[in-house]
């Protein structure tokens, strides 16, 4: 998953959008935040398990590209470090929080869910089960696992996001996988055994 | 350790790696390897299948961030009343703000130049003296 082509023309389209963006094109910036909006509040939501504070830091992300769209240089792609920022703002929250329990609040979510149909019980079952494993894994891991997911970034732009190498990188998502997996299999069972590993 | 469990060491560190879309794989001989095993191995299969699993319930999870347009309208909506002038702007404000502290700190240089201090230094570090072992005067407090 090498940058071939289609990446250093993606990274001068980039470099012409913020070009018009500091010129001041707010309809450039609405179309930029159009596409990566949802995928970088996915990824800032799984490592704060906290949707208005997700929203939050990718409001925060997308004003400071605002800011710095003078001096952008077209190294990389604008998706890039707008998951680089997100990551490391969230990761920033993260670490200024104590202790929480975020169990709890979760559990206190389920009870307050009404009846709902048959089938957006289901989906909402399965959404709980993944997020509830994703919320057992580190927050590395957990940025591993998102960022890998869906068509967003080439494993290349990821390994950037978290300022790994690539090696590095698969390493750490094969780790997330094996732990998601164990997570998920031991949520369907009702088995919370530990051994995980936190690396 | 038998060839079958090094076959499924093998494949399940494959699959950690890659993940189970085995058409993504970026080895393809690898993938068909392990395409082969999932077909004669259950216990290759069923790996498979729990990984597919899991990569189904990431699939969902992405969607609904996806197909929730709230998130975005109130993402754009805080973003667009936090915005500050638009960059191109903002950078020629700071940069006039820059000059005119340069051109003020220049013309205070030449007035410093220009006028002659009128009071004995002497006189002015006694005072400064005086003030801070006792504190300001009368005339330091208005």
């Amino acid at each position: 998953m090498l940058e071939g082509p289609p990446d250093r023309q993606r990274i001068l389209a980039d470099a012409a959008r913020m070009a018009a963006i500091a010129g001041g094109d707010t309809r450039a910036f609405e179309i930029l935040m159009q596409a990566e909006t949802a995928r970088l509040v996915s990824l800032s939501e799984s490592l704060l398990s906290n949707s208005a504070e997700a929203e939050e830091v990718v409001q925060d992300a997308f004003i400071r590209l605002w800011q710095q769209a003078s001096d952008w240089q077209p190294k990389a792609r604008v998706a890039t470090w707008l998951y680089r920022v997100t990551y490391r703002l969230s990761i920033d929250r993260l670490r200024r929080r104590r202790p929480s329990v975020p169990v709890a609040d979760v559990e206190d979510g389920l009870a307050s869910d009404g009846p709902s149909p048959e089938e957006e019980l289901w989906m909402n079952q399965r959404a709980r089960l993944i997020d509830a494993a994703l919320r057992g894994l580190p927050p590395r891991q957990r940025a591993a696992i998102v960022l890998a997911h869906g068509e967003g970034l080439s494993q290349s732009e990821a390994a950037a996001v978290l300022e790994l190498s690539q090696e590095a990188y698969e390493s750490l998502l094969a780790r997330a996988r094996r732990q998601l997996r164990k997570l998920v299999a031991a949520a369907q069972t009702g088995d919370t055994g530990s051994g995980l590993d936190d690396r | 350790m038998t060839d079958r469990q090094n076959d499924l060491t093998r494949f399940n560190d494959l699959l950690d790696r890659y993940g189970a879309d085995l058409t993504a794989w970026p080895d393809r001989d690898a993938a068909q390897w392990a395409r082969e095993l999932a077909l004669a191995a259950p216990e290759a299969r069923r790996a498979l299948e729990d990984a597919r699993q899991v990569e189904a319930l990431l699939n969902a999870r992405e969607a609904a961030f996806a197909g929730d347009t709230g998130v975005h309208d109130r993402v754009a909506e805080a973003v667009a009343t936090s915005l500050p002038a638009p960059p191109g702007d903002g950078r020629r404000l700071i940069l006039r703000l820059a000059a005119s502290f340069l051109v003020a700190a220049l013309a205070g240089g030449v007035l410093g130049q220009m006028i002659q201090p009128t009071a004995d230094p002497e006189e002015t570090e006694l005072a400064m003296l005086e003030s801070l072992l006792y504190g300001p005067g009368e005339g330091e407090l208005q």
